[in-house]
C-alpha cells in the first residue's frame, strides 16, 4: 500500500476558515504578501497561519487533518524549495510567531527554544554567556530552529562540532492529528526512550511539525585563526590535504574552495582553528610548514577571517539562479570528485562555484548553467553525469536548489536510498493520511 | 515454545555448535550485568555471520518465536532478558574487524568485536575509537549501538551515536538493510540514528561503520581530593560552567575509593570525602593553562590536595582503578545494582544530598562512581540477594533516587538504557502520546513485537506475568 496512490478527498478549505477563525483563540492568518512569500517552487500556499501558541498548532493540525488539507510547515519561509513541490494545493504553516528562548541554562551548557526563534537572536543571547549554539546555516538571520533541524543546515565547522543531530539533545512536535510528542529531555546526556529527535533531522516537516527543541551548547573559543592557502592546482590542493589530514593539527574546519573553470590559481584551502591562543597559533605556525613551494598562505585577521566564514556558508545570495548540488563522497576522495567535476565543467559550458567540507567529504556545487541551452535537457543531463561520477566513487548526490521550472524533470535525490521501504513506512506510520509535505522528500515521502 | 523440530532447524544453519540447548550451559545466560532479575532462554544460537542472523530470523519469523539479542552481558538494565523470548542470538562469535580505513577515519567491524578492540587495532595509525564504557575490555559494539553506551571520555567527544556511521541491521523477518554508510548524510530519514539506542527492539545489528579520531597528543590528568561529596559536586558544577570541557570528569566517593584502594593499591587517600579525576587532552600548548583553571576551580570549592599524573604509566594505573572500580565492590557485598540517573550538573550537590538521605532512610550502603561533567550519577546499592527484604529495599530506594533525578529537570538513564528496570518510571518523563509515537516507530521496524519484548515502554510490562510464565525475578 503506497499511500501516493490513494485519491485523497477534496480539501475542505472553508472548513478549515470555519475551525481556525471561529474560536476565541485563532490564529494569525497571514496576508496576500505572506502567500507570495511562502510560495514554494513558486505555487502559492492557499492559506498561511502562524498559529502562536502550541495549542494553536494542534488546532491548525487537528483541523488540517480533519479537512483534508496538505500543510507545509516552515520558520521564515526563506528556502522552503529544498525537496520536491508540494503537487497539491496547500496550507504554510509558519512558526515564526511560536519563537520564545524557554531556557538557557548556561550552567548547564544547554538551550531550548520554539522552533520559530531566529537562529541569529538565539546565538546573540548565548554568545553573551560566551557560548554558541555549533552550527552555521547559510543566512542564520532567516534560519529558525525549525527549519535549521528540517533542512538539516551545516556549515565548515560540522568537521570539529558536528551536525544538528549531534546538537540536539530534545525535541517536540506537534503530530499530524494534532497530539504533542516529546523525546528527549534537556540533560546532555539521556538514552530514555528511542532518539526521535534523529527522525525530523533533515525530514523536511514530512513527520510532525517541531514546536520545541533543546540544544547542548558549547563554549565560545578563546581564539580563532582562518588561514587561507591557494594552489595553483587540485593536484597540489589534494596535497595539501593529505598533509593537514596526518599532521598533529585540530582544525575546526578545513574547506576546499574552487571556481571551474579554474583559472591559475582555482583552489583555495581555507582551514580555520579555535581554542586556546596557545594552540591556535602554534597550529597556524605548523600549517605554514606544510604549504608546497607554489602555494600562497595567507593568515587572515580575525576580521576577514569572520567575512571568510561567512561568504562560504552564504553563496550564493538568495534568487541567484543557480543549480545547487550536494555531494557525499569519502574525505580521501574529494579530490577524485574534483577531478570529475572540472571534466564535467569542460564538457558543459557551464561555471560552477564549489565548496567543500573536505575533512567530511561533503561537496556543495552551485552550477550557473550557459544561458543559450534547454535548460531542463541540458540540468537533468548534467545532473546525472555528476551524480554518476558521485556514486562511481561510493557517493551520492542530492539536489538542494533548482528552478522551479526545470525541477519537475529532475531526479532530486538519485535511486531509492536502503531502507527506502522503512521510511516509507515511517512515514505512513506517523502521518497516515499524508498531511505533512508529502511528496515533498526522498522516494515521494 | 521450542521444539526439537525448531532446534534441529537451526541446527541445520549454523551447525550443532552454533546452538546451545543444554539446562546447564543456558544458565549463564540467566542475566546480564543487572542481577536483580533472571530469566533463562530455552535455547541460545551464536552465528557468524549476517548470513546466518538473517536465516535464523527467517525461520523464527516463519515460526512465530520471538528473540532477543545478546553482545557479551554487561548491560545494567536487563536489556538482554529473555522475557516472552525464548531465542536468544548471541553474536559473540561475530567478532572480525572487517576493515581500517586510516585515510578516512573509519573502521567497519562486525557487532560482537569487543569495544576496545577497535582502538587497539587503530592505534599503530594513531588514531582510536573514542567512546569508552569502562566495560570496554568485554562489552560489544553491538550492545553500544543498542544502547547508545557513553564512557568517561565522552563527555568531550560524544556517545556512541556519534561515532557511528552506519550499521547492517537484520530485522525482525530476515531481511537485511543497511543503515547509514561510509559516507556522512546519507539520503532519507535517519534511521541510524533512530535505531542507535533503541536497546535491541529493531533487529539484530550485525556490522557497524565507526569513525576514529587521532589519539590526542597531550593529556594532563589531575586527581583531586576533596573531605565531602558537597564540595567534589560544587567543584563539578564550577568547572563545567567554567566552559573548559575536560576529556573526563569522573566522581569516585569514599566508599568506592576504600574498595578500589583495597583491591588496586593506587595510592587513594582513604580518608578523602571524594575525589575527581579530571583529564584534560588535546594540543600540549594549551593544556598547561587549562589544568591551571581546573585547579584554581577544584581549589575555591575545597580540594586539599591535588596530584598530577606524571607519566603515561601513572595515568594508565588511574583510569584502571576507575574502570574496574565495579569489580572491586565483590570486597563489600556479594550482589550491587547501578543506578543511571542523570541532572543537570548544576544540580549535583543536591541530587548526592538525596542519595545519601535515601541510603540512611532504607538502610542501605550506597557508593557512587561516576561521570560526573555530564551529569551522568552512578549511584551503587549494596546488597546480598538471598536477603529478600533487603533486596526490595534496593528496588524502592532505586525508584527513588530517579524519582528525584527527575524533579531536578534530568533523566531517568543517561547510558545504561530502561531495558527492563526501568520500564515502570517511564511515565515519570513520558507521556502516553510520546511513548505511542516510539511504539508507533517501533512497530515500522518489528511489526509482530517479536524483537527484544517486553522492554522499555510500561505497556509492555503489563503482559509480562502472562507472556513470560518462566520469569524468576529475584525480588
Ligand atoms: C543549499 C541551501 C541554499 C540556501 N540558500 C539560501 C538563499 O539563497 N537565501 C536564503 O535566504 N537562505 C538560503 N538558505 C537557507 C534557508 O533559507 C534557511 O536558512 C533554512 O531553510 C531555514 O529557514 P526557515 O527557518 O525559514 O525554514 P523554511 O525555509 O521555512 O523551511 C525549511 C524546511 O524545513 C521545514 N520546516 C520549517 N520549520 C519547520 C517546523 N517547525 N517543523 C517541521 N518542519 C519545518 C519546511 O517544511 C522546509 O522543508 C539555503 C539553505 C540551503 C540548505
Ligand atoms: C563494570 C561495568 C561498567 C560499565 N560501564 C559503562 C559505561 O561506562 N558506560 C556505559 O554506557 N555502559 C557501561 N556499562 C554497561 C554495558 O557495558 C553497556 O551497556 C554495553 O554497551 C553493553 O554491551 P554488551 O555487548 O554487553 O550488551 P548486552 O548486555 O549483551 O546487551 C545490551 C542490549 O543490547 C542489545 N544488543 C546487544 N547486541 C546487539 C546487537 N548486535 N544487535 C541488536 N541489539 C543488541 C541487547 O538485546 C540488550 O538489549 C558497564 C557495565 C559494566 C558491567
Amino acid at each position: 500500500m503506497n499511500h501516493e496512490t490513494v485519491t485523497e478527498p477534496a480539501p475542505d478549505w472553508a472548513g478549515l476558515d470555519n475551525d481556525l477563525l471561529n474560536t476565541a483563540d485563532a490564529p494569525r492568518m497571514g496576508t496576500d504578501a505572506d502567500l507570495a512569500r511562502f510560495a514554494v517552487d513558486g505555487v502559492r500556499p492557499e492559506r498561511v497561519v502562524f498559529p502562536g501558541s502550541v495549542p494553536q498548532v494542534q488546532r491548525v493540525m487537528e483541523s488540517a487533518s480533519a479537512r483534508g488539507v496538505a500543510v507545509v510547515p516552515a520558520g521564515f519561509g526563506a528556502h522552503l524549495g529544498l525537496g520536491a513541490p508540494p503537487g497539491r494545493p496547500f496550507l504554510a504553516l509558519s512558526l515564526v510567531s511560536l519563537n520564545a528562548l524557554v531556557d538557557h541554562q548556561p550552567a548547564n551548557m544547554t538551550l531550548t527554544a520554539e522552533a520559530g526563534a531566529c537562529l541569529t537572536r538565539l546565538q546573540a543571547v548565548v554568545v553573551g554567556a560566551g557560548q554558541w549554539l555549533p552550527v552555521e546555516p547559510p543566512f542564520p538571520d532567516r534560519t529558525s530552529v525549525g527549519g535549521l533541524i528540517s533542512a538539516d543546515l551545516s556549515g565548515p565547522s560540522r568537521f570539529s562540532q558536528g551536525t544538528v543531530r549531534d546538537l540536539l539533545i530534545g525535541v517536540t512536535v506537534v503530530r499530524a492529528d494534532g497530539s504533542v510528542a516529546k523525546s528527549g529531555g534537556r540533560v546532555v546526556k539521556n538514552v530514555a526512550g528511542y532518539d526521535l529527535g534523529k527522525l525530523y533531522c533533515g525530514a523536511l516537516g514530512t513527520l510532525g511539525v517541531i514546536v520545541e527543541a533543546t540544544f547542548k551548547l558549547r563554549t565560545l573559543p578563546e581564539a580563532r585563526a582562518v588561514v587561507r592557502v591557494t594552489c595553483g592546482d587540485m593536484a597540489g590542493a589534494e596535497g595539501l590535504l593529505g598533509r593537514i589530514r596526518t599532521a598533529p593539527l585540530e582544525p575546526s574546519f578545513i574547506e576546499l574552495v574552487a571556481r571551474l573553470p579554474a583559472a591559475g590559481s582555482g583552489y583555495a584551502v581555507v582551514v580555520g582553528f579555535a581554542g586556546a591562543e596557545e594552540d591556535v597559533a602554534d597550529q597556524a605556525a605548523t600549517l605554514s610548514s606544510l604549504v608546497g613551494g607554489d602555494d600562497r598562505l595567507e593568515e587572515l585577521s580575525e576580521q576577514e577571517g569572520g567575512a571568510v566564514v561567512a561568504e562560504l556558508r552564504d553563496t550564493p545570495a538568495l534568487g541567484e539562479p543557480v543549480l545547487g548540488l550536494k555531494v557525499s563522497v569519502l574525505p580521501a576522495r574529494v579530490a577524485a570528485f574534483m577531478t570529475a567535476l572540472e571534466d564535467e565543467g569542460a564538457r558543459n559550458g557551464s561555471t560552477m562555484a564549489v565548496q567543500a567540507h573536505a575533512g567530511n567529504g561533503i561537496i556543495r556545487v552551485r552550477v550557473s548553467p550557459p544561458d543559450d541551452r534547454d535548460l531542463r535537457g541540458w540540468t537533468s543531463a548534467a545532473v546525472d553525469r555528476m551524480r554518476a561520477a558521485a556514486t562511481g566513487l561510493g557517493g551520492t548526490l542530492v539536489v538542494e536548489r533548482a528552478s522551479p521550472d526545470v525541477k519537475p524533470v529532475l531526479d532530486l535525490w538519485g535511486g531509492p536510498p536502503e531502507g527506502l521501504e522503512l521510511m516509507k513506512s515511517i512515514k505512513r506510520t506517523l502521518d497516515p493520511k499524508g498531511v505533512l509535505s508529502s511528496g515533498r522528500f526522498i522516494g515521494g515521502i | 515454545m521450542i521444539t526439537e523440530r525448531l532446534l534441529r532447524a537451526l541446527r541445520d544453519i549454523l551447525g550443532g555448535d552454533g546452538v546451545v540447548s543444554h539446562a546447564t550451559e543456558l544458565s549463564v545466560y540467566d542475566c546480564d550485568g543487572y542481577t536483580l532479575e533472571k530469566s533463562t532462554p530455552e535455547v541460545v544460537v551464536l552465528p557468524r555471520s549476517t548470513e546466518e542472523v538473517a536465516a535464523v530470523l527467517k525461520l523464527l519469523k516463519h515460526e512465530g518465536v520471538p528473540f532477543v539479542p545478546r553482545g557479551t552481558g554487561t548491560g545494567l538494565s536487563g536489556g538482554c532478558l529473555p522475557l516472552g523470548a525464548p531465542v536468544m542470538v548471541s553474536l559473540t562469535r561475530m567478532n572480525r574487524i572487517l576493515e581500517l580505513d586510516p585515510a578516512n577515519r573509519r573502521a567497519v567491524v562486525e557487532s560482537g568485536v569487543v569495544n576496545a578492540w577497535v582502538s587497539r587495532a587503530a592505534k599503530p595509525h594513531g588514531l582510536h575509537y573514542v567512546p569508552d564504557p569502562s566495560s570496554q575490555m568485554a562489552c560489544s559494539i553491538g550492545g553500544n549501538v543498542a544502547e547508545n553506551s557513553g564512557g568517561p571520555h565522552t563527555l568531550k567527544y560524544g556517545v556512541t551515536t556519534n561515532h557511528v556511521l552506519g550499521v547492517t541491521l537484520v530485522l525482525p523477518d530476515g531481511e537485511v538493510v543497511r543503515l547509514g554508510g561510509m559516507t556522512e548524510d546519507t539520503p532519507g530519514y535517519d534511521l541510524l540514528g533512530v535505531t542507535v539506542g533503541s536497546e535491541g527492539t529493531f533487529g539484530i545489528v550485525t556490522e557497524a561503520i565507526l569513525k576514529l579520531y587521532p589519539r590526542p597528543q597531550g593529556y594532563k590528568t589531575l586527581l583531586a581530593v576533596f573531605d565531602s561529596v558537597a564540595g567534589g559536586s560544587a567543584a563539578v558544577a564550577g568547572i563545567v560552567a567554567s566552559g573548559i570541557v575536560p576529556a573526563a570528569l569522573e566522581m569516585l566517593d569514599r566508599l568506592i575509593l576504600q574498595a578500589v584502594e583495597d583491591a588496586f593499591h593506587f595510592g587513594f587517600p582513604r580518608e578523602a570525602g571524594a575525589v575527581l579525576i579530571v583529564e584534560l587532552d588535546g594540543l600540549e600548548a594549551g593544556l598547561e593553562r587549562a589544568a591551571g583553571r581546573i585547579r584554581e576551580v577544584c581549589e575555591s570549592n575545597g580540594a586539599t590536595e591535588i596530584r598530577v599524573a606524571r607519566d603515561d604509566g601513572e595515568r594508565d594505573a588511574l583510569w584502571k582503578c576507575r574502570k574496574r572500580a565495579f569489580g572491586a565492590l565483590g570486597r563489600l557485598a556479594p550482589n550491587f545494582c547501578c543506578q543511571d540517573g542523570v541532572v543537570p550538573p548544576t544540580r549535583l550537590p543536591e541530587i548526592m544530598e538525596r542519595i545519601a538521605d535515601i541510603g540512611e532512610a532504607y538502610d542501605l550502603r550506597i557508593g557512587n562512581v561516576f561521570h560526573a561533567g555530564d551529569g551522568n550519577i552512578h549511584p551503587i546499592l549494596l546488597y546480598d540477594e538471598r536477603d529478600r527484604e533487603q533486596t526490595e529495599r534496593v528496588v524502592a530506594a532505586g525508584r527513588e533516587i530517579l524519582r528525584e533525578c527527575v524533579a531536578l529537570g534530568g533523566s531517568l538513564t543517561g547510558e545504561h538504557g530502561i531495558g527492563v528496570e526501568k520500564v515502570a518510571l517511564m511515565p515519570l518523563i513520558f507521556t502516553p502520546d510520546d511513548m505511542s509515537v516510539m511504539e508507533q516507530v517501533r512497530s515500522v521496524f518489528d511489526p509482530e513485537d517479536r524483537c527484544n519484548p517486553n522492554k522499555i515502554f510500561p505497556s509492555a510490562e503489563q503482559h509480562v506475568e502472562v507472556r513470560s510464565p518462566r520469569r524468576q525475578a529475584a525480588m
